[in-house]
């Protein structure tokens, strides 16, 4: 089974000045920025609402600040359509609930120091460490978490595979949904 | 190894020991509620936040600079980990007593501290100069500990040796807190 593996190199410093200029301009919210959305234009309005309607693989349009973009030339460089890309912002020496996604995950590091910064699973296990200048896929049907153990935030963009559906036959989501999603 | 398991020290539910003792605030948590110290130095025999944190840096004094650096103040003085080597007084004839003598008769010891993790922190990525004794005291599925590139989840009320010689952390990604007693190992007799 695979869990991690390196997509595509890309120029770090670019996507990364780039990235710097939309959380400056923007600002963070519950620690997202949304660079696409399904109806609405806005940074903000498909941020995460657990347990809302929200559905990830139909946030497929780009925000129009993005035109042109190294940003934009990278994500509709892959050979799929990309969905719910979001900067994501992470605190210093914090982590998140170890969960697992309902979809698998696309990273491309922006401020992170992989030495001190990484993804763990537990399962498997492994930790999985992203260095500047990849994109990488993460298998997030598996039991997960990121850890940021620096002294200073973490800031990933975070995609999807707008062809994946939600993917719910999967232990850890039985167990808090019983066969909810799979009658 | 990254975790051993230890069959020769005692098994208790210090949970139940440790909140006997704050409810009757014998023993409160520092503001941070982040760790008690249950031995100290002959100085501080009642002082079970003698050795909370770093024995060099003082964290409770950390500032960002004008250039938003992260500024850590060295303490005035520094502290030993061989110096903690008296139970604290609130801690004689306790569940928490019992578990220091056993850990003395095979170790020598320097901090022994519960240790707090709260909900979503972690650790920073460091190295330790001495191994550590873990036991989990309060725990849950999703707390982790990484050695190296070894993962593991400890179980509650048992024993663990753990190589923090090598880079590691710990993290919680459960929705409550996480306690450890943690016994910082000077030597093993």
């Amino acid at each position: 089974m695979e869990i991690f593996k390196e997509i595509k190199d890309i120029d770090h410093k670019l996507i990364a000045k780039e990235s710097n200029n939309i959380i400056e301009q923007v600002g963070w919210n519950n620690c997202q920025i949304c660079l696409q959305y399904s109806d609405t234009i806005s940074y903000h309005d498909d941020v995460d609402k657990y347990g809302s309607t929200r559905i990830e693989h139909e946030c497929v349009n780009y925000h129009p600040d993005l035109e042109g973009s190294y940003i934009k030339k990278v994500l509709t460089e892959l050979d799929f359509p990309v969905a719910s890309a979001r900067l994501m912002f992470l605190h210093e020496r914090s982590c998140y609930s170890t969960h697992v996604d309902l979809y698998t995950r696309y990273h491309i590091p922006i401020i992170s120091d992989p030495k001190l910064s990484y993804m763990v699973f537990p399962d498997i296990p492994y930790v999985a460490r992203m260095p500047y200048g990849k994109i990488y896929w993460t298998n997030t049907h598996q039991l997960h978490n990121f850890a940021n153990g620096a002294h200073e935030p973490r800031v990933h963009i975070i995609f999807n595979n707008a062809n994946e559906r939600e993917y719910y036959d999967n232990p850890y989501i039985k167990e808090l949904h019983g066969d909810r999603f799979t009658q | 190894m990254n975790f051993e398991i230890l069959k020769n020290l005692p098994v208790y539910n210090l949970d139940k020991e440790l909140n006997k003792l704050l409810e009757s605030n014998v023993v409160q948590w520092h503001t941070a509620r982040d760790q008690i110290c249950i031995n100290t130095t002959k100085d501080e025999l009642d002082n079970y936040n003698y050795g909370r944190g770093s024995l060099w840096y003082d964290w409770d004094k950390a500032y960002h600079d004008k250039n938003n650096e992260l500024v850590v103040p060295t303490r005035k003085k520094p502290l030993f980990e061989k110096d903690f080597s008296f139970l604290c007084t609130v801690f004689v004839d306790t569940l928490f007593e019992e578990v220091y003598r056993a850990l003395e008769k095979n170790y020598v010891l320097g901090r022994v501290r519960i240790m707090n993790l709260h909900s979503k922190n972690c650790l920073t990525w460091h190295k330790d100069n001495s191994i550590r004794v873990h036991y989990p005291i309060k725990t849950q599925e999703g707390c982790l500990m990484i050695i190296d590139n070894e993962v593991k989840h400890l179980e509650k009320n048992t024993w663990y040796r753990t190589n923090t010689l090598k880079h590691h952390t710990v993290l919680n990604g459960s929705k409550e807190d996480r306690l450890h007693l943690v016994a910082t190992v000077l030597e093993e007799k």
